[in-house]
């Protein structure tokens, strides 16, 4: 082997600096994009272009389940067609196989970024193997989810996001996007977070299915040299960071390192601990998924200075310029028709409403969303999949405002990726407009389709 | 390549990668195969070992104290001494060390790992690798992964109480299965040659230069290698203190765990099982006292308890048809 030299990365073990040359991996990845490219594709396929351009994803891994499969599809067709030397799709036989698979290669080299897209049952199969990832440190692993409702009787293949809010507690940085730039300039900005020496977690970017896994629009592709080069800056800049918090395995005053890989280093992971060890280590992952809201502003900000598009933000406020009387809270694509109704909104029903779309739903935006709200009389949430009581992001937007006065209105709509429609949306409006007026929500929850509340459950 | 007893001289001689600090049961036999692996690992190459969730895990791999992989009480200066060590989750060994094979030949095919090819060992319990975790075991032996998967057959789930495996022998009791059930063996050997290993073997680390030669050879594999090793529980069997390599042992010579080796395409061998004076059955269960119910010793003879004749019978038949078994599996 090469001159490799012995780097002590206490309590980790040891890394030898020069057993894997990355350098030559960089050196043997073929651009795909040399230049600004506008394509029309899918969100599939938007979510899979970053891995065909970043050098550093030498293996995706995937088995195919609707509607993810298509990300699978475009990335073995690319490498299959012979020029993406140092490139490899594999195939495995199950999920939970692909979630073992990608945790050997992160675990193998640290430097690599290693991703899968799958759905539904498949990220519920997946489960044992997400969580442990979640907990694992290895930031290098990208779970795409790419939204479908879980649970059989009755199947439903379309879009909503059971899948994705039954992980919320998974270990992942949840990121929902809506349309193919934003998928696609998500994906870019992820690794730059997950990989960051302080927040070293798992990324799970995610869209909706059909709605935007399958439809089209354009998209502006980076060339790879940006790509590439947003993200080496990135882990560059973020090497050697003063810890945000305090690392309880490190030694004390050390900066936070990436502990070793396998193949690079003396080291074991996932051992096992005693109860009085495991609350440290769960410390720790709770302090580096919450150090993720800083590490997104850096990074969201270097994106937008290098690409000239906006870098992600936790929320996307829309509206708000107003002084919104009402707030609706969403996420997901149905967005898009709540901002093109905020006129309509204000003309028909007499006020004026701001339509905040999450984004980031783990860690959920707390502080920035209770900034958003501070002025609205009343906020209505719309919850896209099933819930034992007043909704996944009810129960988060009530946290951030605990304490005001404003009602919560809780809705269910687009239930199995059922279109919320004007009419929908309208009605979701006029009943926070009539609980900002009355001072309080009037039921604990509704189901609302196509206009019409068909059930719902009163207030005790 | 050298053979047998000079082989295992050699090897002992090695930097051992398994050390102080396990807190596996005194008399387990697992101890014993962990010293031969991570000696004969030393051969300069880096090593990676995956642990499914298993006794082997949890007992050799405790933050902090009790992690006994490595060599050397400090990290050792050169990669090629070094070792890395993952348990992920309990089926999932075969599969995460595929990902480490397929993640070093990658970064080989472009220049950036210009070692040797790294050893890759994946270690499970049979719970592991024949109950929970045969689709993973399977698919990647179907993958021809260059991996040497080891598979401890204890016969129980002994990491977590002792529980009924199908891997076990008839009619042993087990906690969640009292007395124990009728089911055979599962045909691991027979699955793991039909699914594509290149070299599946079966050894107890009692015959010591064999087992260093299969481990050696396991090594060198240039598909998967695939290795069976049968693995007296002192706590589980629970058997006198001293008998473990001796079981192991027995468990060849009967006929229910015979000594193995083939290689794909070529004509495998059985081993250590004596074709003219072959122990009965009740040699082996009556050393045991998972099998009081239906043996127990008076002196050093076994004795068939009244009424329990059958089942003494059905595990001799099964040892018989099970070395019939491995002769057509030889002949493949």
């Amino acid at each position: 082997m090469e001159s490799t030299a012995r780097r002590l990365v206490p309590p980790y073990g040891a890394t030898y600096d020069g057993s894997i040359d990355l350098d030559a991996l960089r050196a043997a990845h073929r651009p795909r994009f040399l230049e600004r490219t506008r394509k029309a594709v899918d969100g599939n396929t938007a979510a899979a272009i970053p891995f065909l351009q970043w050098w550093r994803a030498a293996i995706v891994a995937g088995f195919p389940i609707t509607p993810a499969t298509k990300w699978l599809e475009h990335l073995a067709a690319e490498v299959a067609r012979g020029d993406a030397r140092g490139k490899r799709v594999k195939l495995l036989e199950s999920e939970h196989a692909v979630a073992d698979y990608i945790a050997g290669v992160a675990a193998a080299c640290r430097g690599l970024v290693v991703g899968t897209a799958t759905s539904s049952v498949g990220l519920d199969h997946m489960t044992e193997s997400i969580r442990s990832l979640g907990a694992s440190g290895l930031g290098n692993v990208i779970v795409v989810d790419v939204c479908r409702a879980t649970a059989n009787y009755p199947l439903c293949i379309e879009g909503d996001p059971s899948d994705l809010l039954a992980h919320r507690d998974d270990g992942f940085i949840q990121v929902v996007c809506r349309g193919v730039q934003q998928i696609y300039d998500t994906l870019l900005q992820l690794p730059a977070i997950g990989m960051d020496p302080r927040v070293l977690t798992p990324t799970m970017p995610s869209y909706y299915g059909i709605k935007d896994s399958h439809r089209s629009g354009a998209l502006v592709i980076e060339p790879d040299a940006e790509v590439n080069g947003f993200l080496d800056d990135a882990l560059r800049t973020a090497e050697g960071t003063s810890p945000l918090v305090e690392d309880f395995l490190a030694a004390e005053g050390a900066a936070h390192p990436t502990p070793p890989g396998l193949l690079d280093g003396d080291t074991a992971l996932g051992s096992c601990v005693t109860s009085d060890w495991f609350q440290g280590f769960k410390l720790a992952q709770k302090q580096r998924l919450s150090a993720a809201h800083r590490v997104i502003a850096e990074v969201a900000t270097a994106f937008e200075a290098r690409f000239g598009r906006p870098g992600l933000s936790p929320i996307e406020l829309h509206g708000f310029d107003q002084r919104p009387e009402i707030a609706l809270v969403c996420m997901g694509p149905d967005a898009g028709t709540a901002i093109h109704l905020l006129g309509r909104i204000r003309d028909q029903l007499g006020v004026r409403a701001g339509v905040a779309v999450v984004r980031l739903l783990t860690p959920f935006p707390t502080v920035d969303l209770a900034a958003a709200l501070a002025g609205v009389h009343a906020v209505g949430v719309i919850n896209n999949a099933h819930h034992h009581g007043r909704g996944h992001l009810t129960l988060d937007v009530e946290e951030a405002i605990a304490g005001r006065t404003a009602p919560v209105e809780a809705f269910f709509c687009g239930l199995g990726g059922a279109d919320v429609s004007t009419t929908t949306w309208l009605a979701m409006a006029r009943t926070t407009a009539e609980a900002a007026a009355r001072g309080r929500a009037g039921r604990r929850w509704r189901l609302v389709h196509e206009g019409l509340e068909i059930g719902g459950e009163d207030l005790r | 390549m050298k053979k047998g007893l000079p082989l295992f001289k050699e090897l002992a001689l090695r930097d051992d990668a398994f050390g102080e600090g396990h807190t596996l049961c005194p008399g387990c036999e697992e101890a014993v195969t962990f010293h031969a692996l991570g000696r004969a690992t030393d051969n300069g190459k880096k090593t990676v070992l995956v642990m499914g969730t298993s006794c082997g895990e949890v007992s050799t791999l405790a933050y902090p104290t009790g992690v006994a992989w490595g060599r050397g009480r400090e990290e050792p200066d050169q990669v090629e001494k070094s070792v890395g060590v993952i348990h992920h989750v309990f089926e999932s060994a075969p599969t995460v060390a595929e990902a480490i094979r397929d993640t070093a030949d990658l970064l080989a095919g472009v220049g950036a790992w210009s070692g040797p090819p790294p050893n890759v060992v994946s270690w499970s319990g049979d719970g592991g690798a024949l109950a929970i975790g045969l689709r993973s075991f399977l698919h990647t032996i179907h993958r021809r992964a260059r991996v040497a998967l080891f598979v401890n057959i204890n016969e129980l789930f002994a990491n977590t109480g002792f529980q009924y495996s199908p891997t076990g022998i008839p009619f042993g009791d087990a906690s969640t299965l009292p007395g124990g059930g009728p089911a055979e063996p599962i045909d691991h050997i027979g699955l793991s040659l039909v699914a594509g290993a290149g070299f599946v073997a079966q050894v107890s680390p009692g015959f010591a230069p064999l087992f260093a030669e299969i481990v050696d050879e396991a090594l060198r594999c240039e598909t998967t290698a695939v290795v069976f090793v049968p693995s007296p529980c002192i706590a589980g069997w629970k058997f006198e203190e001293g008998m473990t390599a001796e079981l192991g042992r027995l468990a060849s010579k009967t006929g229910l765990f015979p000594c193995f080796r083939k290689r794909a395409g070529q004509p495998g061998e059985i081993l250590h099982v004596p074709a003219d004076r072959r122990p009965p059955v009740n040699e082996y269960l009556a050393r045991q006292r998972r099998f009081d119910h239906l043996v127990r010793l008076e002196g050093d003879l076994p004795v068939v308890r009244a009424g329990r004749e059958p089942e003494v019978a059905a595990i001799q038949a099964y040892a018989d048809r099970n070395l019939a078994r491995l002769s057509r599996l030889a002949a493949l």
